[in-house]
C-alpha cells in the first residue's frame, strides 16, 4: 500500500489531480482515507497514541507504517537544434514571440551562458522548454530542449517545429 | 555601490519598469480582454526585466523607489494572472498567486466605477438600490472596507501591499465617504435581500409615485411661471391706471367732473379679466398641489400601518426602511403645502390688486352720481388721530386691566406695561398731518412661569388709517377707506397671529370713515370666515363721528370696542348741532370754517355735529373749491 500526497495551487489543478485519481482508482484501487491524517517522523509513538486512545475511541485510528519511494518515471525529453543567419538579438525577440505564442511562461534565466526556462501548460500537461542561444560567427546557435512527463513533450516538440520551420526559412 | 547614471534612470523608466506600467495602467476587464498571448509575452517581459530588476538595480536604486518598483512588478504579474484566471485559462501564472490574492484584485477591479462616480452619485445610485448598492452591500458584507486588515493577510504577498494599497486606497475611501454621505442623508444602509418582497415593492411603488408627484408638479409649476410672466406688465398697467385714478379724484375734489367714465370702465374691465385669468391659473394649481397631497396621504396612512405593524413585530429594518420613506414623504408634503401657501398668498395679492382698481373706480363713480363725500383737511385729521391714540392710550393705561383670552380661555390681569409690552408705529412723520399711528399692547406671559421667553398671548392694537398720499399732495382727503386697503392691512396681521397662536384685537380708525363695502364685509359670515380667524378681532372706527363697526357675531370685540371709541362732549355736540340746524333753517347751506368761527368750538366737534347731521338726514356734506366743507340743506 501506498501514501501519495499531492499539492496543488489552483482548483483547476486540483481538478486535474482528481481527475487523474479518479481514472486509476479502479486499476490501482485509490481510496481517500478519512479523518485527520498526518505523517509522523518520529519513533516513540506509544506515549502519544496512548493520549489519543483516552481521547477518542480506538477504533477511529489505524496507524500506518510508510516510508519516502521514490518512483523512477523517467523525464521525456526532445531537442530542436537550429542555427540562424541573424543577429543574437533579434533571434531573441523572435524567441520571445514564438514562446508567447505557445503561451510559454518565462519562469527563469541564466546570462552566461544565455538559457531561459519557460513553462508551458497545455491539455495533455506541463513541460518545460529550455532556449539555450549561442553567439556564432554572423550567425547565432538556437537549441531548444523541452523536458517533461507523458505526451506533452511529443505536443510541444512538433508545434515548436513548426513554428520554427518559419525561422529557418524553410 | 555603482550609482544610478542619466543613462541608468533611462533605461529603467524608459525600459525596464514599462511593461509593468501598461499592466498597470490598464484595467482587469481590459486584460482579460486582450488576446492570451499578447497577456504571455506581457508577462514573460516583466519577468525578463525583473530578472534585470533584481540584478542590476535593486542595489543602485534609492529605497524607497526600489520597493515602489518591486511592489509594481508583483502586482502587475498578479494582475495578468487574475486575468488569466478570470478567464479559465491554462496557464501556470495562475499559480503563482493564493486564490485570496487573485479574489482580492478580481473583486477590487470590479470597483473601478467608483472612480468615474461622484460623491453625490455614488449616494444617488445607493439610493436607488442598483448595481452600485450591490456593489457597496458587497464590500460591507465581505468586510472587504477594511483594506489594513485584509493586508495584513499573512497570506498576501509582501511585495503586493505596498502596490495594493497605491492602487486601491483611494477608490476605497471613496466609496466610503459615498456611504457616509448616504447615511448622512438617508439614514443606515439596510440589506434588502432581508426584507420581504412585499415591503420592498411597496416602497417602490411609493418611491415611483413621489418621484413621478413632484416632477409632475414641477412641470406644472413651470408651466404657470411662465404663464404667470405677463404679470408685471399687467401690474404696471395697474399701477398706471391708479394713478389716473388719482389725477380724477383730485379733479372731482376741486369740483370738475369728467365727461364720462366709459374708458376708464373698459380698462378697469380688462385689467379685472387679466388678473382674473391669473388668480384662475393659480387656483388651478393650488386644487393640483391639493390633489397630490391627498394622494401623499393615502400612500402615506398605508406605509405609517406596515411601520405599526413592523414595530409591533420588533422587525427593525422593515421598520426602519419604512420610515425612511416615510420621512421622504414628509419631506415632499411639507415642500408642497408651503407651495400651496405661497401660492395662496400670491392669489390674494392679485385678489387685492383686483380689488383695489374696482373699488378706486367705483368710489369715483359713486362721487360723481351726487353720494355725499366725507371731507377732512390733513390738520383735521391728525387732530382725530391724535384723539383716536390718546383715548385708546388713555383705556390702556388706566391700570389694573383685566383681558380675557377666548383663545386659551383665560382672563390676564395687566398690573403695569413693561418698556417692552407697549409699542408705537409711524408710517411717516411730517408736521400738521396724520402719521399712520399704530398704538400696540402685549400681553405676554413667560414661557416657565418666572423665566423663559415671553409668549405673546393677546396683543391689543389701535390703528390709525389714513390716505397719506392724498393730504400730502392735496392737504386734504375726501375718499373713505375701502376694502382692499382693509385687506392688505389686516391679512398680514391674521398670519402672524396665527402662527403665534395668540389673540389679535385690533381697532382701525379711518377720519374719512369706511366705504359701505367694508362694513358689510366685516359683518359677513364669509368674511368672519375668510378672514377672522380665531386669532383676530376687528372692529372699525370713524375717527370723525366716534362710530365704532365690527361684526355682531364677534363678542370678543365688543369688549373692546369701549377701547377703540374716540370720545366727545355730548352736550357740546349737540349744542353746535342746534346751531347749525337753526342756520340750516336760514340759509340753504352752512360753511364748515364759518360755523367753528361761529360757535367756538373745536373743530373736531363741528365736524362729528356735521357728519352727526348729514348721517340723520339732516343735510348734505359737499366740497365746495375755495370755501371748504359745506353742509347743504335737505336730505
Amino acid at each position: 500500500m501506498h501514501l501519495i500526497i499531492v499539492k496543488y495551487s489552483s482548483d483547476p489543478e486540483r481538478k486535474r489531480i482528481e481527475y487523474i485519481l479518479d481514472k486509476w482508482k479502479e486499476k490501482l484501487r485509490i481510496t481517500k482515507p478519512e479523518g485527520i491524517i498526518s505523517t509522523i517522523d518520529g519513533e516513540e509513538l506509544e506515549e502519544f497514541i496512548e493520549e489519543l486512545y483516552s481521547k477518542t475511541s480506538r477504533n477511529n485510528i489505524v496507524l500506518y507504517r510508510v516510508e519516502k519511494v521514490a518512483v523512477d518515471v523517467e523525464k521525456n525529453e526532445r531537442d530542436i537544434s537550429l542555427k540562424l543567419h541573424e543577429n543574437k538579438e533579434t533571434v531573441e525577440k523572435l524567441i520571445g514571440f514564438v514562446m508567447a505564442k505557445q503561451k510559454a511562461i518565462l519562469k527563469r534565466e541564466t546570462k552566461k551562458p544565455f538559457e531561459s526556462v519557460y513553462e508551458v501548460t497545455t491539455k495533455k500537461g506541463k513541460a518545460e522548454i529550455s532556449v539555450a542561444l549561442r553567439d556564432e560567427d554572423e550567425s547565432v546557435s538556437l537549441r531548444l530542449r523541452i523536458t517533461g512527463y507523458g505526451e506533452v513533450v511529443e505536443l510541444v516538440n512538433s508545434r515548436l517545429s513548426e513554428e520554427l520551420r518559419y525561422l529557418k526559412g524553410e | 555601490m555603482n550609482h544610478m547614471s542619466k543613462e541608468d534612470w533611462h533605461r529603467f523608466n524608459d525600459n525596464v519598469i514599462r511593461p509593468v506600467n501598461i499592466v498597470l495602467d490598464s484595467d482587469l476587464e481590459k486584460l482579460r480582454r486582450d488576446d492570451e498571448v499578447k497577456r504571455t509575452d506581457l508577462w514573460n517581459q516583466i519577468e525578463h526585466n525583473q530578472n534585470i530588476f533584481e540584478d542590476e538595480f535593486v542595489t543602485r536604486l534609492p529605497r524607497d523607489i526600489m520597493l515602489n518598483a518591486r511592489s509594481k512588478f508583483a502586482f502587475a504579474k498578479l494582475l495578468l494572472a487574475t486575468a488569466a484566471h478570470v478567464n479559465n485559462e491554462e496557464t501556470s501564472i495562475v499559480e503563482r498567486f493564493n486564490n485570496k490574492e487573485l479574489a482580492l484584485v478580481e473583486r477590487f477591479e470590479r470597483f473601478n466605477v467608483f472612480d468615474v462616480l461622484s460623491i453625490e452619485a455614488i449616494v444617488d445610485r445607493i439610493y436607488r438600490k442598483g448595481d452600485i448598492y450591490d456593489m457597496v452591500m458587497e464590500l460591507y458584507q465581505s468586510q472587504y472596507s477594511d483594506l489594513d486588515r485584509i493586508l495584513d493577510d499573512p497570506e498576501i504577498e509582501k511585495d503586493l501591499k505596498f502596490a495594493f494599497n497605491h492602487r486601491y486606497g483611494k477608490r476605497l475611501n471613496k466609496i466610503k465617504e459615498g456611504v457616509q454621505a448616504y447615511v448622512g442623508q438617508y439614514g443606515p444602509i439596510i440589506v434588502v435581500t432581508q426584507i420581504e418582497q412585499k415591503v420592498w415593492d411597496k416602497i417602490k411603488q411609493s418611491e415611483q409615485e413621489r418621484k413621478d408627484i413632484s416632477e409632475s408638479l414641477r412641470r406644472r409649476i413651470a408651466a404657470v411661471a411662465s404663464r404667470l410672466k405677463p404679470l408685471d406688465e399687467v401690474d404696471q398697467e395697474g399701477e398706471l391706471f391708479k394713478n389716473k385714478l388719482y389725477d380724477i379724484e383730485r379733479e372731482l375734489l376741486t369740483g370738475k367732473k369728467p365727461e364720462t367714465l366709459e374708458p376708464l370702465e373698459s380698462e378697469r374691465n380688462r385689467l379685472t379679466q387679466s388678473y382674473l385669468g391669473f388668480e384662475t391659473e393659480i387656483a388651478d394649481l393650488i386644487a393640483a398641489t391639493e390633489n397630490r397631497q391627498r394622494e401623499l396621504a393615502t400612500r402615506e396612512a398605508e406605509l405609517e400601518k406596515a411601520r405599526q405593524e413592523y414595530e409591533q413585530q420588533k422587525q427593525e429594518e422593515r421598520q426602519r426602511l419604512v420610515e425612511n420613506e416615510l420621512k421622504e414623504i414628509g419631506a415632499i408634503r411639507t415642500q408642497l403645502s408651503s407651495e400651496a401657501v405661497s401660492l395662496q398668498e400670491e392669489k390674494n395679492s392679485l385678489e387685492l390688486k383686483r380689488q383695489e382698481i374696482s373699488d378706486k373706480l367705483a368710489q369715483i363713480n359713486e362721487v360723481i352720481e351726487g353720494k355725499s363725500i366725507r371731507y377732512i383737511t390733513k390738520e383735521d385729521a391728525e387732530l382725530c388721530e391724535l384723539n383716536f391714540i390718546a383715548r385708546f392710550d388713555t383705556k390702556m393705561q388706566s391700570l389694573p386691566l383685566k383681558i380675557h383670552s377666548p383663545v386659551e380661555g383665560k382672563t390676564y390681569e395687566v398690573r403695569s406695561w413693561k418698556e417692552d409690552a407697549h409699542l408705537k408705529f409711524i408710517d411717516r412723520n411730517a408736521p400738521d398731518m396724520p402719521s399712520n399711528v399704530r398704538s400696540r399692547y402685549i400681553v405676554a406671559e413667560r414661557r416657565h412661569g418666572f423665566f423663559g421667553e415671553r409668549i405673546k398671548k393677546v396683543v391689543v392694537e389701535a390703528i390709525s388709517l389714513n390716505h397719506l398720499k392724498e393730504f400730502e399732495e392735496y392737504g386734504f382727503d375726501a375718499r373713505r377707506a375701502n376694502l382692499s386697503e382693509f385687506l392688505s392691512l389686516v391679512t398680514k396681521f391674521i398670519d402672524t397671529a396665527e402662527m403665534g397662536k395668540y389673540l389679535h384685537v385690533i381697532g382701525i380708525a379711518s377720519p374719512t370713515s369706511w366705504d359701505e363695502r367694508v362694513e358689510k364685509e366685516l359683518a359677513s359670515t364669509s368674511f368672519a370666515h375668510n378672514y377672522v380667524s380665531r386669532y383676530v378681532s376687528i372692529c372699525l372706527v370713524d375717527s370723525v363721528r366716534g362710530e365704532v363697526v365690527y361684526n355682531p357675531t364677534d363678542d370678543r370685540i365688543a369688549k373692546f370696542a369701549e377701547f377703540f371709541k374716540p370720545q366727545f362732549d355730548r352736550e357740546k355736540v349737540e349744542s353746535v348741532k342746534k346751531y347749525a340746524l337753526e342756520e340750516l333753517s336760514m340759509k340753504d347751506h352752512i360753511v364748515f370754517e364759518d360755523i367753528v368761527e361761529e360757535t367756538k368750538e373745536e373743530r373736531r366737534i363741528v365736524y362729528k355735529a356735521f357728519y352727526d347731521l348729514e348721517s340723520a338726514g339732516k343735510g348734505r356734506a359737499r366740497y365746495i373749491k375755495d370755501v371748504g366743507l359745506v353742509l347743504d340743506a335737505g336730505g
